[in-house]
């Protein structure tokens, strides 16, 4: 597993450095852009860590995210949608690594990392519980509208999905955490 | 504000506001957390410990990638002699002097020897070396585990994208089709570096062959995928010539060697780029920086970008050409301290003295078939004033119909499907914003040239003189990337390359005389 894991890394590496080379050349040379990332980071990191619950994923996330963003940035031209951009490519990896994944590995969704540092009250572990038990799509849903504060056309647009499906999925995910709240 | 049996909108609200809060306490630890962050790589954070985990920097990693990038592209360069194909030995390819072209823009034959077909896979010789046409592009295949790995031995013939030889190159039966949807050939790494230059671009002819020496070597289950590998040996056509008329000709690699006197031959293929950003208006420059140095994304002979000034190019793209050039052009004098040698280093095109044709791409620009493949012309080192005047039709409103017989379309009827056409109407200035007063670090949302109340990319700094006045210019279609909801986009700009009429009365370069070098200290 370990062997494949690490294939699958390193074949994901070769080629997006490969690919983005040129442009990742061409954006080393931009300090603004790193400036305005940076700006994003606490927001991506936060959203990251309450998708995916697991404190290496999220920091890998945000990583992959950056990444993207660097080779992108020749291309990017409305710096006032550079915030839901950068969760949409966020959110897409954080679905996508799942997707990837569960072709090689059977997770066990109740099996997850400690957080560090993580939620002082009681109520928060609760929420945290509730929402560390909904699918990933649907927590994702939730997270980006309900926590990070997107448009449901927003949201819908993170997950590439219809603004139906978005709101399909952020009914769910609401009723879903009100019954496990209510459980507890 | 929906509700349910369960709690209604009251617990609904009350529940978003927990969320709420959640992630405001969570967004507070992040900005805590994120100054000091360390990352962790992939591969270690799936499959170690926490505690075990090696722990790495984001931003050296950044910094990094173009840093690596050029040690892997330096390393490309040393290794790529061992890749060259060593087997079957097969005498150089032809000198492409007798071309047939076919119907899909590549020769049919070349010397009488037919050029096979990437869709002809079938009816390729099985031994020895033969020619194939095909269209070279980047692709990386969809990459599956492919365990048990391939012993070294196999790597040449047989690549996976797991391989960091894997030359991530793919060959396109036409130049119009989708490599990712519709897969092309993969050649075996071993050899594939040669196209490298080509990727993307004009279609070649190469020297092939299967059944390469080395599939022996290979392990029984890969015998048959190691004999099938398609190994290049060299691009044959289209060639530029080392020389004409006994007069050699440069190329891009030899520009340190450039004579700084006189004009001289400089061949290669002649390249502008399909992705064009709109570039902000040059503002305080003098007129021979104008001239003389290349703006934004010009075109290119064998990879150098020849000096606004000079011979038009733009009908030349992705022809294989040798061009009269010189540096060191008198102008460079008129720059200022800073662009001085900027300007002596420019590149001016005289004339165009050979010219292949052009090679098959997906361009619809006005131009014709290849019918000599020797010097169009063989002119000496005085020549006259590099753009003939056009032949010009004035219509009712005095702007021209047709320059040179081609058609000047207006915003009334503007052609699709052409990726190079002229346009004429009168020059203006997009008023929807102030113009920008200083140089701009970023393309500006606004204030662009407009021809005919069409909106324009600027390439090059349009003569003040010019604005209100009619104008004919050569237009690129050109497409700029933009972000659009759910990921990058792409959205259809037309780039000025070129005002062809009026024309510009640039000074004769026959009276140049590039200027005397400095006395030496006694």
């Amino acid at each position: 597993v370990r062997a494949i894991t690490a294939t699958l890394d390193r074949n994901d590496e070769d080629r997006t450095e490969a690919r983005g080379a040129s442009r990742a050349s061409a954006a080393a040379a931009a300090p603004d852009w790193v400036v305005t990332l940076n700006e994003h980071g606490p927001l991506l990191l936060a959203t990251a860590r309450a998708i995916a619950r697991d404190e290496a994923e999220a920091e890998d996330l945000v990583q992959t995210t950056f990444e993207r963003a660097i080779r992108a940035a020749p291309s990017i031209r409305d710096s006032r949608a550079i915030r839901a951009w950068l969760l949409t490519v966020e959110t897409r990896e954080a679905l996508r690594t799942v997707r990837r994944l569960r072709r090689t590995l059977r997770l066990d969704p109740n099996v997850h990392e400690q957080p560090v540092s993580g939620p002082e009250t009681s109520e928060a572990v609760e929420l945290d519980e509730a929402l560390g038990r909904l699918s990933r799509p649907v927590r994702a849903a939730v997270v980006l509208h309900h926590m990070v504060g997107l448009s449901v056309a927003e949201t819908a647009q993170a997950l590439g999905v219809t603004e139906n499906t978005a709101k399909a999925r952020l009914k769910t995910g609401l009723a879903r955490l009100r019954e496990l709240l209510d459980e507890d | 504000m929906k509700t349910d049996k369960r709690g209604g909108a009251s617990a609904e609200r009350n529940l978003e506001e927990r969320l709420a809060g959640r992630f405001a306490g969570e967004l507070k630890r992040a900005e805590g957390d994120y100054s000091s962050l360390t990352l962790l790589s992939g591969a270690s954070a799936r499959a170690g410990s926490s505690s075990a985990r090696p722990r790495r920097r984001l931003w050296p990693r950044l910094v990094a990638l173009p840093v690596g990038a050029a040690v892997v592209a330096i390393a490309v360069v040393a290794l790529l002699p061992l890749l060259l194909p060593a087997s079957p030995s097969v005498a150089p390819g032809p000198a492409a002097s007798g071309v047939v072209m076919g119907s899909d823009g590549l020769p049919a034959t070349i010397d009488g020897q037919r050029v096979y077909r990437v869709g002809d896979k079938a009816s390729w010789p099985a031994g020895g070396s033969f020619l194939l046409g095909a269209f070279p592009v980047s692709y990386t295949p969809p990459c599956p585990p492919r365990l048990p790995s391939l012993r070294p031995e196999d790597l040449g013939l047989v690549g996976t994208c797991q391989d960091s030889s894997f030359p991530g190159i793919g060959l396109k039966a036409d130049s119009a089709s989708d490599p990712y949807a519709s897969p092309p050939l993969i050649p075996a790494p071993k050899g594939a570096g040669v196209l490298s230059e080509w990727l993307g671009g004009p279609g070649v002819v190469m020297r092939v062959h299967t059944h390469d020496a080395a599939a022996a070597q290979c392990t029984a289950d890969e015998q048959g995928e190691c004999e099938a590998a398609l190994v290049v040996e060299t691009v044959v056509w289209p060639v530029v010539p080392a020389q004409l008329n006994g007069e050699r000709v440069y190329r891009a690699v030899d520009r340190a060697s450039f004579p700084t006197t006189g004009s001289f031959l400089l061949g290669g293929l002649v390249t502008m780029p399909d992705l064009i950003p709109p570039c902000p208006m040059r503002i305080g420059i003098t007129n021979a920086e104008e001239q003389l140095i290349p703006y934004c994304y010009w075109a290119a002979i064998d990879g150098i970008q020849v000096a606004p000034m000079g011979a038009a190019m733009s009908n030349l793209r992705y022809h294989s050409v040798v061009a009269r050039v010189h540096i060191h052009d008198r102008l460079a004098a008129q720059c200022p301290e800073a662009a001085l040698a900027s300007c002596q280093a420019a590149v001016v095109v005289e004339s165009i003295v050979w010219d292949s044709g052009p090679v098959a791409v997906p361009v619809a620009s006005p131009t014709v078939l290849p019918t000599s493949s020797g010097p169009l012309t063989t002119e000496g080192p005085t020549v006259s004033m590099p753009v003939p005047p056009p032949s010009v039709v004035l219509g009712p409103d005095e702007i021209p119909t047709t320059l040179d017989g081609q058609t000047v379309y207006r915003a009334a009827n503007l052609p699709s499907g052409l990726s190079s056409f002229y346009l004429g109407g009168k020059l203006t200035r997009d008023a929807s914003c102030p113009v920008p007063t200083a140089p701009l670090a970023k393309p500006p949302a606004c204030g662009y040239w407009m021809i005919d109340g069409v909106r324009v990319g600027t390439q090059l700094a349009i003569d003040e003189a010019l604005l209100n006045q009619p104008v004919v210019a050569t237009i690129q279609v050109s497409r700029s990337l933009a972000i659009c909801p759910g990921g990058s986009c792409t959205e259809t700009i037309l780039v000025v390359v070129g005002i062809d009429w009026p024309v510009a009365a640039w000074p004769p370069i026959a009276d140049l005389t590039p200027p005397a070098p400095p006395a030496l200290p006694s």
